[in-house]
């Protein structure tokens, strides 16, 4: 446990006292760490000292007050309390509420119809943007999947043959992004850009470090994308990049990285090269995790647990009916 | 929670039967709603509604549970009831008072002192996170608990209670610096 992590879980937590945490790990981490210890006793000082905050003069003699109204009046002040304040079902309006009621409802109904025509005018017209930059995140969802789903065939081919099988649909993935490139978002844009060019790059090496460092970059560049996906409430967009994500740490990253491992023994220069993958890899693997995290309750990127096949498409959230499958050659097509 | 376990003897053992649940209860609930309304008017009201409706309100109790847990989360519904209303009819709330001004401040001086650094901080939290903060770190209430005052998920009042003590400990360092 890192010193992020443990932050992240000291504030969560329902006492910041190393024994009585819950958490073995923090714990030991707490007793090892100078600056995580003293965030724990400043949480302690702070609590206490809030505990400690003297309370107004006057709550003894508001509470003698009450205490004589009851006894004075008896059941008699629950009475007229409970008379008082029924329910807003048994309350009898005021002729200005009688009157104001339907309206109230006219009004909502209004905004409601209102509001599911500007969507479905939206929706019909393909001009909901995507932050005014001109791209549909979803009309556009297709090509971008394309890219990243030959990037890992071609990263899981395993011979030569099998990458100048896929060489083959490099013009026809190049036609794809350049007839989108005009509806596309700058950001996917450049993110299509980059995919196409990895993937010319796969077909002619194969140096499994390399491949490794290629696809962290790209990870990288997702992992910005979700945090700003994340940080604007986009809860659709931020579900589908985080699903990419995961598909390019796992079968493009990790697969590489393996792979390299298995090679044989590698020179330092890819040695030094490697560690370097696994440190940043890891780093990155903890940002998406406290940006998860860190994430409102009521919005978090959907993502399953485990990603079993990057074919699979990710998850749309609100908008089921629209996605790779419905554009027709997506992910999962043509296999 | 084991500290406030109660029952329904706890409300029958005097001739006025909620004598001992305002007096065991009283401070508590005035300290939640002082928290949240910031001012002794409102809590007093707030604190005297509090208790009548959970006078008018006994069956629901179950007994066994705790007491003063349900006494909080009335409290807290009727903060938010009159906050709602107030917004309704447009009505600003009371200007606040600062807390002890009776207390001899011979050797509290210090105290109040970092308690008002810590009241102007804790009024820039969000009201509920001001509430899941004071649920905690005053009343010891588990996540558990806190989450059915709220009325919503454990994890969220883990949530909550990190903004809380982020934003709490940023704001006084900032003050005191």
């Amino acid at each position: 446990m890192d010193c992020r992590q443990a932050r992240d879980k000291l504030l969560r937590a329902e006492n910041p006292r190393p024994k009585r945490c819950g958490s073995a790990e923090l714990a030991d981490h707490l007793q090892s760490c100078a600056a995580c210890s003293s965030l724990a006793r400043s949480l302690r000082r702070l609590e206490r000292a809030w505990r400690n905050i003297p309370l107004p003069a006057t709550v003894h003699q508001a509470r003698d007050a009450f205490l004589q109204r009851v006894a004075d009046g008896g059941w008699r002040v629950v009475g007229e309390y409970t008379k008082a304040s029924a329910s807003p079902a048994t309350r009898h309006p005021s002729p200005a509420t009688r009157f104001l009621r339907p309206a109230r409802w006219v009004a909502a109904a209004v905004l409601l119809v209102s509001a599911g025509l500007a969507v479905w005018v939206i929706l019909a017209t393909g001009k909901g943007g995507n932050d005014g930059d001109g791209g549909d995140p979803l009309a556009n969802a297709d090509v971008v999947e394309r890219l990243i789903e030959w990037n890992l065939e071609l990263a899981q081919a395993p011979s030569a043959e099998e990458r100048k099988r896929l060489a083959q649909r490099e013009p026809e993935l190049k036609t794809a992004l350049a007839e989108a490139k005009a509806e596309l978002s700058q950001e996917d844009r450049e993110l299509s850009e980059d995919l196409l060019e990895n993937g010319v790059w796969l077909i002619s090496h194969d140096d499994p470090v390399a491949e490794a460092d290629r696809f962290t970059k790209v990870a990288d560049k997702l992992l910005s994308r979700v945090d700003r996906a994340s940080t604007k409430g986009k809860e659709i967009e931020a579900s589908r990049f985080t699903h990419h994500l995961l598909c390019i740490q796992k079968f493009g990253v990790d697969h590489c990285m393996k792979k390299a491992d298995k090679m044989g023994p590698l020179n330092d220069d890819q040695k030094q090269h490697l560690k370097k993958l696994v440190f940043r890899n890891q780093e990155r693997e903890d940002a998406r995790k406290s940006l998860f995290d860190r994430a409102p309750p009521g919005f978090r990127p959907k993502m399953p647990h485990e990603i079993e096949d990057w074919r699979q498409p990710p998850p749309f959230g609100p908008f089921p009916g629209k996605g790779f499958k419905g554009k027709g050659k997506g992910m999962g097509k043509g296999r | 929670m084991a500290r406030h376990d109660s029952g329904p003897e706890e409300l029958a053992t005097d001739a006025n039967p909620f004598a001992p649940v305002v007096a065991a209860h009283w401070d508590a609930v005035y300290r939640l709603l002082y928290t949240l309304s910031g001012n002794t008017h409102d809590t007093e009201d707030l604190t005297q509604e509090t208790f009548l409706r959970a006078l008018s309100r006994l069956s629901s109790f179950a007994p066994g549970t705790n007491m003063r847990a349900w006494l909080l989360r009335i409290a807290s519904n009727a903060f938010f009831d009159v906050r709602r209303k107030r917004q309704r009819a447009r009505v600003e709330s009371l200007s606040a008072d600062l807390p002890g001004t009776a207390t001899p401040p011979e050797h509290l001086l210090e105290l109040a002192e970092q308690g008002e650094v810590l009241k102007v901080a804790l009024e820039e939290l969000s009201e509920t996170a001001r509430l899941v903060f004071h649920l905690r770190a005053v009343e010891d209430l588990p996540f558990r608990e806190v989450a059915a005052i709220l009325g919503s998920t454990e994890e969220a009042a883990r949530w909550h209670m990190h903004q809380a003590r982020t934003r709490l400990l940023k704001r006084l360092a900032h003050l005191k610096g």
